[in-house]
């Protein structure tokens, strides 16, 4: 994002004041050779298709994103209002390329798209409560045949 | 992920957050909050961000934390001409007229440029709550007069208001962005809050609900309705640091 340095003293505060998880270990997973790479995105922007339910703060559950949902299905029901949503309303792929990935895969930079991604929203939302729900969306990705994921907050 | 033989690459938006993470690949970018692949419409730019995230998987060893290369330049045009709302909204209403009609026929002005944005960009993110938009202004301004029950089985009705919220800002944004121009994010939302209708009821609705009864309500003015930046711009008080909500079983 901007620098902090950059930010004004309100929001620097907020970011600074944010419970940062820690983790034990390093696991390392060895990626696939590129042509054998199937990927996923996995989102916070709290991305879905409309007619899903808006996400509740605090919930830590998850939204599914059809590989072929047309960029008018989406909506965004992210809690925060600290954020710019004008790059997103203008062009999709700003916080969620799905176009640059499925371009990228008829190139043959990389293997092949996931039939599936995943949104999650994090706001209010400790990272701590989407364990579980992230272990489901491992299982779907695995399911998938998805080696490799691409995580993007917002 | 990565435990389970899931490779993993990520956008780091908070370099700082994420020295802490420490996940196993991460590529920090200079853009502003919203925006984790730069340039809204400019594939080739979008594109080279993409590729340097996907080219960290390249990378024998890790935890990596890149930096990518480019920052979003304001153009000085930008800074020069400034920007000014191309839409004439409805003149100040008169006394007889409340706040509903008020905001409606706030809405109703919008809308062509609103079918404008839908039609240039074939979208709209309009839709979260479920409820058309005149319908969502009717029940935002609603509040202005008392709390509404939900009905059964429907959402808090804290989150149904949210829903509706960010279904008007969205109308909004997208009809005053319909054709291109030169407006920055701040230029949007400085006219949204300060300009519109809109922006006045949910001030009100702000005092309003934190000075109020119900707890849903209260708990949103305090860190989901307003912008810090307009808070502050408004002299409001700074928002506490907002207490994660309890997880609901």
């Amino acid at each position: 994002m901007v620098r902090l340095s950059d930010l004004t003293d309100w929001d620097r505060q907020h970011i600074l004041n944010a419970d940062v998880p820690t983790f034990e270990g390093r696991p390392w997973s060895t990626p696939a050779p590129p042509a054998e790479r199937r990927i996923a995105i996995v989102t916070t922007a709290g991305l879905h298709p409309r007619g899903d339910n808006a996400f509740t703060p605090g919930i830590g559950d998850y939204r599914i994103i059809p590989g072929n949902c047309a960029a008018d299905e989406l909506v965004m029901s992210h809690v925060s209002t600290n954020f710019d949503r004008t790059g997103f309303q203008e062009d999709l792929n700003v916080i969620f390329p799905i176009d640059r990935l499925r371009a990228m895969a008829a190139h043959g930079d990389f293997g092949s798209l996931a039939e599936f991604h995943y949104s999650f929203m994090g706001g209010g939302t400790h990272p701590a409560w989407m364990r579980e729900n992230a272990l489901k969306v491992i299982e779907f990705l695995r399911e998938d045949q998805v080696n490799t994921v691409l995580l993007v907050p917002v | 992920m990565e435990a389970a033989g899931l490779s993993t690459t990520q956008i780091s938006l908070v370099r700082e957050h994420t020295e802490t993470i420490m996940p196993p690949r991460a590529l920090w970018v200079s853009f502003p909050l919203g925006r984790p692949f730069g340039i809204p419409g400019d594939a080739d730019f979008q594109d080279r961000v993409l590729r340097a995230v996907l080219g960290l998987l390249d990378r024998s060893s890790g935890p990596v934390l890149a930096e990518f290369n480019e920052d979003i330049s304001v153009q000085t045009d930008q800074l020069l001409e400034g920007w000014t709302c191309p839409i004439d909204l409805p003149e100040p209403a008169a006394e007889k007229d409340n706040l509903d009609a008020i905001l409606v026929r706030e809405l109703k002005s919008l809308e062509p440029w609103y079918e404008l944005s839908r039609n240039r960009r074939n979208r709209t993110t309009v839709g979260s709550s479920g409820l058309e938009p005149e319908s969502a202004a009717a029940f935002v301004a609603g509040f202005l007069r008392q709390i509404p029950e939900p009905a059964d089985g429907a959402l808090p009705i804290e989150e149904a208001f949210k829903q509706s919220v960010e279904d008007l800002k969205a109308f909004y944004s997208e009809a005053v962005t319909a054709q291109p121009g030169n407006a920055t994010p701040d230029d949007i939302q400085s006219w949204l809050w300060n300009e519109t209708v809109l922006g006045k009821i949910l001030l009100t609705l702000y005092r309003q609900f934190q000075d109020g009864q119900h707890t849903g309500l209260a708990a949103l003015a305090d860190f989901a309705l307003v912008p810090r930046a307009i808070l502050k711009a408004n002299n409001q008080e700074r928002p506490s640091k907002p207490l994660w909500h309890t997880p609901q079983q």
